[in-house]
């Protein structure tokens, strides 16, 4: 059956206004995640594998020796969605094990940004993330960000 | 400086008078003086020196407060012939006059030589006192006009006001309040370092405690009904007990509590050393490393009740054996990483042989060691691989090698490969996870069964609609969510005591599983099976409850 011709042409316009919508929305997604470590742990950069590493529970320790705890948002976070799918390639729910037993990789979850850096700033083997404009604004020097996650 | 000796004859008000005019002198005078020289005067003074006695006029009067007397009492002091410091007590103030209090010949020599014979001395100490009795009056005269002077000065006659002092007024005002709200802010930041310190603390401690032990159990219960035998309820209960007793060394302990065997035993219970993230040492009862569904049975972690027939009857699941090992993982690049796993343990034992009045069907399930001491000296040796590409992709190659027998030679040899696939950026397909495993063991010296072999692959699709969010199933949860999943599974065991030289086991099988959170599963599933495996030939509907805490 042939269409009406009018009908026909729409497609590109639709097209053309689906994929402005969907650059717009990539545009407003675009929040850097960070990173961040305590200000005494001599840390000053990781790459996005051993981050994904340490939240998989693959890496127990920091190079220095310490004992690494993970801070984590909770699973309905914008944030946390971000990092996961950006770092950990993986949904926000999935639950990482120890291999070979039913324990999940242990995590503090904090409510908030200032939550995770106030518990980041004060526990020296923390690692946690937190939106980088947040970070800006409640920086008090007690935190070192090793990864800035841009979206792509 | 003063000697050892000399600076123990010193009263201690003495040594403060002397350290306000020589603290060079004084500095290494120790603290207090004996207790006979001190006398009395040691609680009766407060040390308020309120006049040197380094002036070139009243070098000899030092001003002590007493504790009980508002008013200065003085005390002269003099130097004697043998250079002794004397008090001149106020006349009739106290009994006992003239009082020796120590020697300090340094000081005598600063004094100008002087002596209490001197003319000199004598003058001067009764200008001390007379200039102290003048000034005294002098001080209380100064006392009184400085009250009274600036209320002259600066009384305000009522109702009118001057700008200036307004504007004073306003500034200090000004001043006052950033005065406040600069204290506010420091006291404001020391109550967060308080605070944070105190959160710290009790993060360490209940970080401390919960990583030096953790108790917890997982359990299932499930409710079976196959159409050739009669329902059953059935369960399973282990209890988990882990730890570090350093930062790298940890314990893990699972124990089947004996459900439904009606046995306790130790599935795992290792001890782990962790060295680097390359390698590490285990030690103890180990979960062996073939195949994955072995190293992740948990009943609360599975999608469905009962594991495949590939690992209930060619690999013997939750197989736990005696012996030590070493695992580690190895990052090939950003995007690729290795993980091994490998154990010398005790192996598997010919009671899976099937004879007389034994089930063939049962597959090397009973071949299990069940912890015992080896059965022929010879350890076995299996581990695991594996390959992660992405995050998404896992592919696992496992081998096992060992005697069985315990007196003639004989080699059981199995290999295993499983994947794991997650989809991800494809929104549509994120939900899917997708296992697969195959797995086959040749026995050499054995009959029944010579081999076995068999694979299973399952799809799971995990969903939540979001209009249950306000209904029973998802009100109180955070996150709740359903998943499909489908199972098909195919296995045989060669063996002579079938007939037909074979018995094989074809199963497929649908289930939904109800999960408000991720440590509590409500199973439901039905099983089509086919073939001679294990008495189940009959399809059958199973549910299932399972838990971890």
């Amino acid at each position: 059956m042939n269409l009406p011709s009018h009908r026909k042409t729409r497609w590109p316009e639709t097209l053309a206004i689906a994929s402005i919508l969907w650059f717009c929305a990539a545009l407003a997604q675009a929040e850097p995640i960070a990173v961040i470590v305590n200000k005494n742990n001599p840390t000053t950069q990781l790459s996005m594998a051993s981050v994904a590493a340490v939240y998989r529970g693959e890496t127990l320790h920091w190079q220095a020796g310490d004992r690494i705890k993970l801070v984590n948002r909770e699973i309905s976070t914008e944030t946390r969605e971000i990092f996961y799918y950006h770092v950990l390639n993986a949904k926000p729910d999935q639950v990482f094990y120890r291999q070979g037993t039913p324990i999940p990789v242990q995590s503090v979850i904090e409510r908030s940004d200032d939550a995770v850096v106030r518990f980041v700033a004060s526990i020296e083997g923390a690692i946690g993330y937190v939106r980088l404009s947040r970070l800006k604004e409640i920086n008090d020097g007690l935190v070192r960000v090793i990864l800035i996650i841009e979206q792509r | 400086m003063f000697s050892r000796h000399q600076a123990k004859l010193l009263t201690p008000e003495l040594s403060k008078a002397l350290l306000l005019a020589h603290p060079q002198e004084v500095a290494a005078a120790p603290w207090p003086m004996r207790k006979s020289q001190i006398g009395a005067q040691k609680t009766r003074v407060v040390f308020s020196v309120t006049s040197c006695i380094c002036s070139s006029r009243s070098w000899k009067s030092l001003h002590m407060k007493e504790r009980n007397n508002p008013i200065s009492s003085k005390y002269s002091m003099g130097i004697d012939s043998g250079h002794q410091i004397a008090a001149l007590h106020k006349p009739g103030r106290r009994k006992g006059g003239d009082r020796l209090l120590g020697r300090c010949p340094a000081l005598v020599r600063r004094l100008h030589g002087m002596t209490e014979n001197s003319p000199r001395f004598h003058r001067l100490i009764e200008a001390g006192t007379r200039k102290s009795r003048e000034s005294r009056v002098g001080a209380v005269c100064t006392l009184i006009l400085f009250l009274l002077l600036p209320s002259a000065l600066f009384a305000q006659p009522p109702n009118q006001p001057t700008g200036t002092h307004r504007d004073d007024t306003f500034e200090q005002l000004k001043e006052k309040f950033r005065q406040i709200e600069v204290q506010h802010q420091r006291e404001l930041s020391e109550l967060k370092e308080r605070l944070g310190l105190v959160e710290q603390r009790q993060s360490s401690l209940s970080d401390e405690l919960g990583q030096r032990i953790k108790v917890g159990a997982y359990g299932a219960v499930w409710f079976e009904d196959y159409r050739d035998r009669r329902t059953t309820n059935n369960g399973n209960l282990e209890l988990l007990l882990s730890g570090h007793f350093h930062d790298r060394i940890r314990v893990y302990n699972e124990i089947s509590l004996g459900l439904p065997d009606g046995s306790a035993a130790a599935e795992q219970a290792y001890v782990d050393l962790l060295l680097t993230q390359m390698f590490n040492v285990r030690t103890g009862v180990l979960l062996v490393p073939f195949g994955k569904f072995n190293l992740d049975h948990f009943d609360p972690r599975r999608d469905l009740t009962r594991p495949p027939l590939v690992a209930r009857f060619v690999t013997p699941t939750t197989w736990g054996d005696l012996g030590f090992g070493a695992f580690g993982l190895l990052p090939i690049s950003e995007n690729v990483k290795a993980t091994y796993d490998i154990q010398v343990i005790n192996g598997l034992t010919d009671k899976f042989m099937a004879s007389q009045g034994t089930d063939p069907g049962r597959g090397l399930l009973d071949g299990k060691n069940g912890l015992r001491p080896d059965n022929n000296g010879d350890k076995a040796v299996v581990g695991r691989g594996t390959f992660k590409f992405f995050d998404q992709y896992e592919v696992g190659f496992s081998g096992y090698r060992g005697e069985y027998k315990p007196g003639s030679r004989g080699l059981i040899t199995g290999m295993a490969f499983d994947a794991e696939f997650r989809p991800r950026n494809v929104s549509i397909l994120e939900n899917f996870v997708l296992r697969s495993e195959f797995s086959r063991f040749n026995i050499e010296g054995s009959t029944a069964p010579s081999s076995l072999w068999g694979h299973y692959t399952q799809l799971t699709y995990r969903f939540w609609p979001s209009f249950l969010n306000s209904t029973i199933l998802g009100r109180h949860f955070s996150n709740p969510t359903f998943t499909l999943v489908g199972l098909y599974g195919y296995s045989k065991i060669n063996t002579t005591a079938s007939a037909t030289g074979n018995l094989t086991g074809e199963q497929f099988i649908a289930g939904l599983n109800y999960r408000p959170v991720e440590d509590y599963v409500i199973k439901v599933e039905y099983q089509f099976n086919h073939g001679q495996l294990g008495q189940m030939s009959s399809d059958g509907f199973l549910t299932s409850v399972a838990w971890i805490f």
